[in-house]
């Protein structure tokens, strides 16, 4: 595995310790990256696995979500 | 520390597309294979429906999505972290918040471009169609390296 690779894996690892709050998202993420590190062939069940979350992130988008931390709110007092 | 991680996570993002680039070949008939369902009979008598590639994968397609799920997820988690530490980044300097709320709205009518132009993509999937996701793509890329450089270094 390239050392890129193993500093990235590592920091997201870091990253999911430090902020518990977004261990979902970042867990599907890093899942999804190191299952294609090194793969020879992309299976049909990664290649569904991403197209369905990318199919529901962007309905979710045309239908006008948008996460709580992209909308602008007003400065701290 | 926090940030630091952050900053590494979020720069993950921009260099996952040669990433994608470079790893292996599409399975066929996977969700990337232009195909259609055709009925037809098993051993028993039964009807059954397969779904029949008839093309090659679209691996255009395949790395634009990688890169957007990554680019999306690294935004939402960028600007996560900087709302539930609001108080404390914002002792250390406004101009965070400030930079991060010039972005926002311009990372939101990205991904709806993006979102609307995928669609018209996968109903009709054309080279001008690739060209517009790849370039609303690079421009979305470009806001979550706005928002990795918003933040402090260390």
């Amino acid at each position: 595995m390239p050392p890129l690779v193993i500093t990235i894996l590592s920091a997201m690892e870091a990253l999911m310790a430090e902020a518990p709050q977004v261990i979902e998202l970042g867990k599907k993420a890093k899942d999804f990256f190191t299952s294609l590190v090194g793969a020879e062939i992309i299976t049909k069940k990664q290649q569904k696995a991403l197209h369905d979350r990318v199919d529901k992130i962007t309905e979710a988008i045309r239908d006008g979500y948008e996460p709580p931390s992209w909308k602008v709110e007003p400065d701290p007092e | 520390m926090r940030v630091k991680i952050l900053l590494t996570l979020a720069a993950l993002s921009i260099g996952l597309c040669a990433g994608c680039k470079s790893s292996g070949r599409l399975e066929q008939g996977g969700a990337y294979a232009p195909g259609s369902y055709q009925i037809a009979t098993n051993d028993s008598g039964g009807a059954v429906t397969n779904f029949v590639a008839t093309a090659a994968p679209d691996r255009a397609l395949f790395v634009i999505d990688s890169a957007f799920d990554l680019a999306y997820s690294t935004f939402t988690t960028v600007t996560d972290i900087e709302r539930r530490n609001r108080q404390w980044l914002w002792s250390v300097s406004p101009d965070i918040k400030h930079s991060l709320d010039k972005i926002r709205p311009q990372a939101s009518e990205a991904a709806k471009r993006f979102s609307m132009a995928r669609e018209t993509y996968l109903k009709n999937p054309t080279p001008g169609g690739l060209t517009e996701l790849q370039t609303i793509l690079s421009q979305f890329q470009n806001l979550a390296a706005s928002a990795q450089a918003a933040l402090p270094q260390q």
